[in-house]
């Protein structure tokens, strides 16, 4: 075929000379996708021989600045790595200083913790779904996960009163009540979203185009997968069944019955059906937690019978808010070390805090799933081709200010 | 433990099906839009409430306790003495909204205003000392231009804006 074709272009005087290039390209000192980071491709032809990702341009020092800060002031630091799913960030950091001064949160906070995580998990997929499409060239789905993405926010504002840097939860519990009006809004929410889904598929994952894109790029085998320590969606899309929800559940996660969607064949392809089933998924866990939340309070009664009386009446029976009590302005916990693990949109997100009893924590340890798909993205993108290095990029869904905190 | 799924290999005969599915889809979105953009002067959208916006003071509430200027996590509420009184002070170039000096403040001096987009010209003037704080930054445009609506979910058309009276 192909000599015939060069045979034809060389009697019709249009012969070209082929000369195989080798080389360095750049992708992005700036803004490659989500997030700042560059690529550095070393290329032989259109084949990637390798990658270099310049990471750390984003690089906030999040750890460091946690050793200057008291416990209070982290929450919304903790947050700003990954600001389109800070409620898993603040959610994993408050479990650890719980952890440290030993305090039980109320049945009813666990579930409106889970609420939120699982408002925010379908906000940050869609955020995911849409740079996906975006990087293939279909600004269709670029358009759509940011405008239905807005609908979750909208319920995260009035929950938390923050469109995303929500600082929602707290020691002990958490700062606001579900109300009449939000469970409204998101019964409404979810179905819209199924339906939505639906045209989703047909336009976006039953695609051709799309299809062709991404179906067997980027290959992650299973044993390769462990191997090179991917977390969440990636994980799972390569056959690994592995959820912190499920090995080692937290918040209201024990009651809710969900499933785990794992794909076998560990492409980009795979990696996209696990993220439009896993917002299937926490679109039934959002049913079940407004049917099933129970009665009571939202934050722990060590703090909450600090809280003056007078204010009590006012903001609780009032309008549903906790308000906060004085000890918060600057605690000591007691000396010791936790670790907890999250399980945020990406993946796996571990904390490690250690108090040495001042105000100030010791050392924060932060491991963010981002952080740990630098090196899956490296070893993924080697030999593959060069159109195909936006496909592994997005549909691993990697977003550089969480990976470089 | 869940099972572990495969997806369906593309049938080559049904790939033509799935094309005219995406551009039916496309068709439909065309013929029936779903616009979620806001002409931002002439439409406002008011904001729910308890939204944690701008803060104001009240100045005769306040006891001094300088609990708020403590747990601010971003140092952007400082306490001045004006008048042998500690008064708490915010500069709005560092302030992040978190709204935990409004949830700690033992006799609710401070207020969460539900006015979120202001413009300074000078940097110096993110600085609100206890008497500009003292008032509300309330000052929305009032003329007959402005068409204030709230956001909804609807169940058809995602977010949906409906005028705010």
């Amino acid at each position: 075929m192909t000599n015939r074709l060069e045979d034809v272009l060389e009697n019709s005087g249009m012969a070209v000379d082929i000369v195989p290039v080798e080389g360095e390209l750049n992708v992005g000192p700036q803004h490659p996708g989500s997030g700042h980071m560059r690529i550095l491709v070393k290329l032989n032809g259109d084949i990637i021989e390798d990658v270099d990702l310049d990471v750390g341009y984003v690089h906030r020092a999040v750890e460091k600045l946690g050793e200057n800060r008291n416990y209070m002031h982290l929450i919304p630091l903790v947050e700003r790595p990954a600001i389109l799913d800070s409620i898993h960030m603040n959610l994993g950091y408050v479990m650890a200083v719980e952890k440290i001064i030993n305090v039980d949160v109320p049945e009813r906070a666990q579930y409106l913790r889970s609420f939120a995580a699982e408002v925010n998990r379908i906000a940050s997929h869609l955020y995911g779904l849409g740079i996906l499409g975006i990087f293939l060239g279909h600004s269709t789905a670029f358009m759509w996960g940011f405008g239905d993405r807005e609908v979750w926010v909208h319920i995260l504002e009035m929950l938390t009163g923050a469109r995303v840097t929500n600082s929602y939860i707290i020691p002990g519990g958490v700062r606001r009540d579900l109300t009449p009006a939000i469970i409204e809004e998101t019964k409404k929410a979810i179905t819209y979203m199924r339906k939505k889904l639906e045209d989703w598929k047909k336009i976006f994952l039953y695609n051709p185009t799309i299809r062709a894109r991404l179906e067997n790029v980027g290959v992650m085998t299973k044993e390769k997968a462990i191997e090179w320590g991917a977390v969440g969606p990636n994980l799972r899309a390569s056959g690994v069944y592995y959820d912190v929800r499920k090995i080692e559940p937290y918040a209201a996660y024990p009651k809710l019955d969900f499933e785990i969607p794992v794909y076998k064949e560990g492409d980009g392809y795979a990696r996209t059906m696990v993220r439009f089933e896993e917002v299937e998924q926490s679109l039934r866990m959002l049913e079940q937690i407004i049917k099933e939340i129970p009665e009571g309070n939202i934050l722990s009664d060590r703090f909450f019978k600090q809280i003056p009386p007078t204010r009590l009446k006012k903001w609780w029976e009032g309008y549903r808010r906790i308000v906060l009590p004085g000890y918060y302005a600057s605690f000591r916990p007691p000396k010791g070390e936790a670790v907890t693990r999250v399980e945020a949109a990406r993946g796996e997100l571990l904390y490690y805090l250690v108090s040495d009893g001042s105000a100030k924590p010791y050392r924060l340890r932060m491991v963010t799933p981002s952080y740990r798909l630098i090196n899956v993205m490296r070893n993924l993108a080697k030999g593959s081709r060069f159109a195909d290095l936006v496909s592994i990029y997005g549909s691993l869904d990697y977003f550089p200010p969480e990976a470089d905190r | 433990m869940d099972k572990v799924k495969e997806y369906k290999k593309a049938n080559p005969f049904k790939l033509f099906g799935d094309h005219v599915q995406a551009i039916g889809t496309g068709i439909k979105y065309f013929v029936r839009p779903q616009r979620i953009t806001l002409k931002y002067p002439e439409e406002a959208l008011s904001l729910p409430s308890g939204y944690r916006g701008l803060i104001r003071l009240y100045k005769d509430v306040c006891i001094g306790c300088t609990l708020c200027a403590m747990v601010c996590p971003a140092d952007a509420m400082k306490m001045v003495t004006q008048e042998g009184k500690k008064l708490p002070t915010i500069n709005y170039g560092r302030c992040v909204f978190c709204g935990f000096c409004v949830d700690i403040c033992p006799v609710d001096a401070l207020k969460e205003t539900g006015v979120h987009d202001a413009a300074f010209t000078n940097r110096r003037d993110l600085v609100f000392y206890p008497d500009k704080f003292n008032k509300s930054y309330d000052e929305p445009p009032t003329e007959r231009v402005v068409k204030k609506v709230k956001a909804v979910v609807d169940e058809k058309r995602g977010i949906k804006y409906v005028p705010d009276e």
